[in-house]
């Protein structure tokens, strides 16, 4: 098979025009015009690396300021600004993009593909991500950091108490880069589904490629809601809107509901594809298949799952009622079972090895014995009565440094050193990596175990100091001198990564004997990944080693016996057009976005403000006019069947006439918007209005992009190159307008109709 | 070692009267735990006693700290157990030229196993907490303390603010800032509230931490079992100062209670020296009273910053940020900023001289 077959088996005309495109002029150019996976996977990764480095920085200063008390090397306000920086930047800024990094690097390799399923949003979420970093940090040039920690709780991130413009560049920092994030990870889910080698089943991908699978609808249902929150933040902030102040009728615990919806699941998002990495790393060095691969797999579908029910166990404190306190607790604790599984899914495959200790490996142990700490302080503040006494104390840090270095990081030198070969052809020094990974070990045990004790002696997080005579000072002295031999390490890494890089290419397509497919290509793999297309028949297609059940799920596709429900799934997924496919996903992330804007109005609905909405809002002209919004839903399907039949001419007309009734709409609300202003009624009258205006108004912008999107259509229906691909375009569109009328029958009939009438 | 339980000091006939291991579930588990702890001694008489979740002085605490203990075994256990596994398989399975290793792809009894196992008893420490949480977040008639001897609960209520304390003891009639004292033995209703931001109000020794969340009026309930000074911090991230909103709570016996409340409630004396008399002058003139109140003296305009009747009475300035002592509260004065930067007293441009003549005033105020 020539490799042009090959071209056109795999991703048809897209990848014919890409590779004829001309070459871009400089080195530079070719990376910032790449929509290569692999080239925006090392984006991301070096960008992560950057913001690390800030971000490591920053905690070095906070831990220079806490070594003595009443030390007076950064200033109240600086060191604010410095720990919420530092949260902010690590959070989002480098373990997550560092684990999308990986994906996409790796995905498409380990599933056999020459590259994501939408190269260009690809390219596009790397640099939403980049620029929603660099918004973050032109705080600091633009006269001060963002300095209400990185949950932001109002009412202490509203005004006058954050007076300057940090939380603002925060939240947009966090909404511009979240956009980027959620693309990302759609352009993922749409890749593993539709994009998998012949014969590489659900059930045959590498456990890296499940954990993201995961993550990315982790990242699709928790980062809407996290928007939706940042959006009501800049609107209280900046715009007069009532959301969070109590004084003015607002409810800070409201935020902290939102906040945590996505917060949570985004310690998963975190944490879970370095459990993949470290799933990868152990069998390659123990010589030995992983051991319980559906009960890993399964546990991760599993975290994911329980994640979304657990965000008050952040709230203990706020004084929920007990039967909420229980149902979050027992939420919270079920997730340590599953992920005890992994733990001991581990040891299984290293147990009855040939185990290699290389430094990856090495990091993938000391990510196993560290996570046991951070999972069982987490059982422990999962309990209630517990956490009511070590909340928001240092044993907090100490739990999520636990998980966070302890486990995510250390995966990520696991997968660092594993994948360093492949990515650049060139070994990591083994010896230098020791010296990384002793030192890593020696810091992070000296600088976050003692913290546990500090958080049980009464020492509270985000303080900037602490008295002289509160028996704090020798643990704080303690840690910080623990910091320093963690910074020590690090460095011992960039020289390692340095050094790395001016050796020449000796690594070869296979360097340690890995079973899955990126260990298939050249190291680098070549534009395009693979010269021939590997078919799969097992789990470890470079082993040949088979799995008892791959010969069940070949004879399941046979269709002789009842498929595995993963691989039911799969392919319906797969099975659909991944533009469709993708829509659909996207409006899943809808769907939380309206949902955390809509139950926001229906917990405050009696709340102030709703007496004025109620006689100034005129239901009957708001129906009527949302006569238009639902007959445009016909007016498309009929478009659908024109273009099924084949007739362009008709499809243009119905197009024309969805466009007409979506401007009617729209006019609709332009003159209730007008009759509300003019009567006083606005974004500041009480939470009702808030709530009322943010919905409404979400909802107009999201009318109006459909409208763009069906003008495109209608203004390309006549070329000829549409008969053929215009199906593509012109079905997820439909959809994307089918589900803005869906959630305005919502917003009539709760907030119209059953609130305001 | 701050952590570790106190020697027994049985020195007040109510220490150890009432703690929560009578109750027959807890008692199975934690009795032992509890038993040293709850009858622990407090500190000297001044001398604050250092705060520690694990040196509980009330049996609300006692109860955490048990659960603290309990659960810190259990979690060395399992963390001891896993590291030693892995290093054992690590060194037993190392590498060597002539091992193949086993083919095993999994073993379905096994993870049924170390799925049921966990489960369990993470359920049995999740029962656990359930009984806790009734327990501990209730009136103590729920908790089984029993309050003949002590009176009726003692109502307080407290407030955050950024970044001090006010207490309001209403029935009372007493309003005082960053210093709480407390009857031994009598059940405390402490209601949080806030006005600026989200504060959070710890005293490991007494009590788990509550929000205190404007607009919402939170309940801790507790029994304080030991004397002592009790310290303790805001816990919930406020704002720049959130380091200096440090806790003091003063447990004394009942009839020393009773004096420093019939001293809070007093109003303040007319100022003795001549230099006094001139400092509370200038307290109106220089517009400290655009803040403070001096009950009997001088009427606050806003009342926004802590009431200062017996501002002298008081152990700390600024919420624990200064020893309450004249060359401290003069350096206050001079430059409030200075010592608690971002604070809203705003920087004072006093002389040196209108400087002592306040602080002559304020230490009067006893």
């Amino acid at each position: 098979m020539s490799l042009d077959d090959l071209a056109a088996h795999v991703g048809g005309l897209e990848i014919e025009q890409r590779t004829a495109r001309p070459l871009p002029a400089s080195r530079l150019w070719a990376w910032v015009a790449t929509v290569d996976h692999k080239q925006i996977g090392i984006l991301y990764l070096v960008t992560s690396l950057a913001f690390f480095i800030i971000g490591g920085v920053e905690a070095l200063a906070i831990r220079t300021q806490l070594i003595l008390p009443n030390a007076g090397v950064l200033t109240p306000e600086v060191f604010n600004q410095f720990f919420t920086l530092h949260g902010t930047t690590m959070i989002f800024f480098v373990v997550m993009p560092s684990a999308i990094g990986f994906a996409n690097y790796l995905v498409p390799l380990m599933i056999g593909a020459r590259d994501v399923a939408f190269p260009r949003l690809n390219a596009l979420s790397y640099w939403l991500f980049l620029f929603g970093g660099l918004l973050l940090y032109f705080s600091v040039v633009a006269g001060g950091g963002p300095n209400a920690g990185w949950f932001a709780y109002p009412p202490l991130s509203l005004r006058p108490y954050s007076s300057g413009f940090g939380v603002d560049y925060w939240a947009l920092g966090l909404l511009v880069s979240g956009i980027g994030t959620i693309a990302g990870a759609l352009n993922l889910i749409v890749t593993i589904f539709t994009l998998r080698a012949p014969g590489l089943t659900l059930s045959r991908m590498p456990l890296f490629v499940w954990t993201v699978l995961v993550t990315g609808f982790l990242i699709l249902w928790a980062m809407p809601t996290l928007t939706a929150a940042g959006a009501m933040i800049v609107l209280d902030r900046a715009f007069g809107a009532n959301f969070f102040q109590p004084r003015l009728g607002g409810d800070p615990v409201l935020y902290q509901h939102l906040f945590w919806w996505l917060g949570h699941p985004e310690v998963y998002i975190m944490f879970l594809p370095f459990t993949g990495v470290v799933s990868e790393v152990i069998p390659v060095f123990a010589r030995k298949p992983i051991f319980g691969y559906g009960f890993v797999a399964a546990s991760t579908v599993f975290i994911g799952f329980y994640s979304m029910f657990v965000w008050a166990h952040h709230m203990y404190a706020v004084g929920l009622s007990h039967p909420a306190l229980g149902f979050f607790s027992f939420a919270s604790l079920l997730i340590a079972v599953p992920t005890g599984v992994k733990i001991f899914n581990w040891l299984a495959t290293m147990y009855g090895g040939s185990i290699r200790l290389t430094t990856a490996m090495l990091f993938a142990m000391g990510m196993i014995a560290n996570f046991t700490i951070g999972g069982l302080t987490g059982v422990a503040v999962a309990l209630v009565p517990f956490d009511w006494q070590v909340t928001d104390s240092y044993y907090v840090v100490a739990h999520l440094h636990y998980v966070l270095v302890g486990g995510s990081l250390n995966g990520l030198f696991a997968g660092t050193y594993y994948w360093f070969p492949k990515v650049t052809g060139r070994f990591l020094d083994e010896r230098l990596g020791r010296w990384h990974f002793w030192l890593v070990m020696v810091g992070i045990t000296l600088t976050f175990l003692p913290m546990h004790v500090l958080g049980i002696i009464g020492m509270p997080r985000r303080v900037y100091t602490y008295p002289a005579d509160a028996g704090l000072t020798e643990l704080n002295l303690l840690v910080t001198l623990g910091s320093y031999i963690l910074g020590v390490g690090m460095l011992v890494f960039f020289i390692n990564i340095w050094r790395a890089l001016r050796q020449p290419p000796t690594a070869g397509p296979n360097p340690w004997g890995g079973a899955t497919l990126e260990w298939a290509t050249a190291s680098p793999p070549p534009p395009e990944n693979f010269v021939e297309l590997p078919t799969v028949r097992s789990r470890f297609p470079l082993w040949e080693v088979r799995h008892p059940d791959d010969e069940r799920v070949q004879r399941a596709q046979r269709g002789q016996r009842r498929q595995p429900l993963s691989e039911a799934i799969g392919g319906r997924a797969a099975a659909t057009e991944p533009n469709k496919l993708s829509m659909l996903l996207f409006i899943s992330s809808e769907v939380f976005f309206f949902g955390s804007l809509l139950v926001t109005f229906l917990v405050h609905r009696q709340g102030p403000g709703l007496d004025t909405l109620r006689t100034e809002v005129e239901v009957p002209r708001v129906a009527l006019f949302s006569l238009a919004l639902f007959a445009s839903s016909a007016t498309v399907s009929l478009a659908g069947r024109q273009f099924a039949r084949g007739n362009l001419a008709g499809l243009r007309d119905w197009l024309l006439a969805t466009i007409a009734l979506g401007l009617i709409f729209l006019g609709g609300q332009a003159l209730e918007y007008r009759h509300l202003l003019d009567a006083g009624v606005n974004l500041s009258t009480g939470i009702v209005g808030s709530a009322f205006f943010t919905l409404t108004g979400f909802h107009g912008l999201h009318v109006l992009g459909g409208l763009v999107a069906l003008l495109a259509l209608w203004s390309t229906a006549d070329l000829p190159a549409f008969r053929a691909r215009g199906e593509k375009a012109f079905e997820p569109i439909a959809l994307y307008w089918h589900f803005v009328d869906v959630v305005w029958v919502f917003i009539l009939g709760i907030v119209y109709l059953w609130s305001l009438r | 070692m701050a952590i570790l339980p106190r020697c027994p000091r049985p020195s007040h006939p109510l220490v150890g009267l009432r703690c929560p291991s009578r109750r027959p579930l807890l008692g199975a588990v934690a009795s032992a735990l509890v038993g040293s702890a709850c009858q622990g001694a407090g500190g000297g008489p001044g001398v604050p006693r250092l705060p520690s979740v694990v040196d509980p002085a009330s049996p609300n605490a006692a109860a955490l700290a048990s659960f603290t203990w309990l659960l810190h075994a259990i979690m060395a256990l399992v963390f001891t157990g896993v590291l030693a596994t892995l290093l054992y398989v690590a060194w037993r399975f190392r590498a060597r030229p002539d091992r193949e290793p086993r083919l095993i792809f999994g073993n379905t009894r096994l993870e049924i196993g170390w799925t049921v196992a966990p489960a369990l008893v993470v359920l049995a420490a999740f029962l656990l907490s359930l009984y806790l949480i009734t327990t501990v977040d209730a009136p103590p008639s729920a908790a089984g303390a029993a309050t003949e001897s002590a009176g009726p609960p003692l109502n307080v209520v407290a407030i955050g603010r950024q970044w001090w304390w006010e207490y309001q003891l209403l029935e009372h009639g007493v309003v005082t800032a960053n210093e709480l004292h407390l009857p031994l033995g009598r059940p405390v209703r402490l209601e949080l509230r806030a006005d600026d931001v989200i504060h959070a109000w710890w005293v490991p020794q007494l009590s788990g931490k509550r929000d205190m969340i404007p607009g919402i009026a939170n309940v801790l309930w507790f029994t304080p079992l030991q004397a002592g000074v009790f310290g303790g911090a805001c816990a919930e991230f406020c704002g720049i100062q959130h380091a200096w909103m440090r806790i003091r709570v003063v447990v004394e016996s009942p009839q020393e209670f009773q004096t420093w409340l019939e001293q809070q409630a007093r109003p303040a004396a007319p100022p003795r020296s001549p230099e006094a008399q001139r400092g509370e002058q200038l307290f109106t003139a220089v517009g400290c009273a655009a803040c403070h109140a001096i009950n009997g003296r001088v009427q606050a305009t806003a009342e926004a910053g802590p009431n200062l009747t017996h501002l002298a009475s008081r152990a700390t300035l600024g919420a624990g940020v200064l020893e309450n002592t004249p060359e401290n509260l003069a350096r206050w004065l001079r430059n409030p900023q200075d010592v608690k930067p971002g604070n809203s007293m705003p920087a004072t441009a006093l002389t040196s001289d209108q400087v002592a003549a306040l602080t002559a005033y304020l230490t009067e105020l006893r």
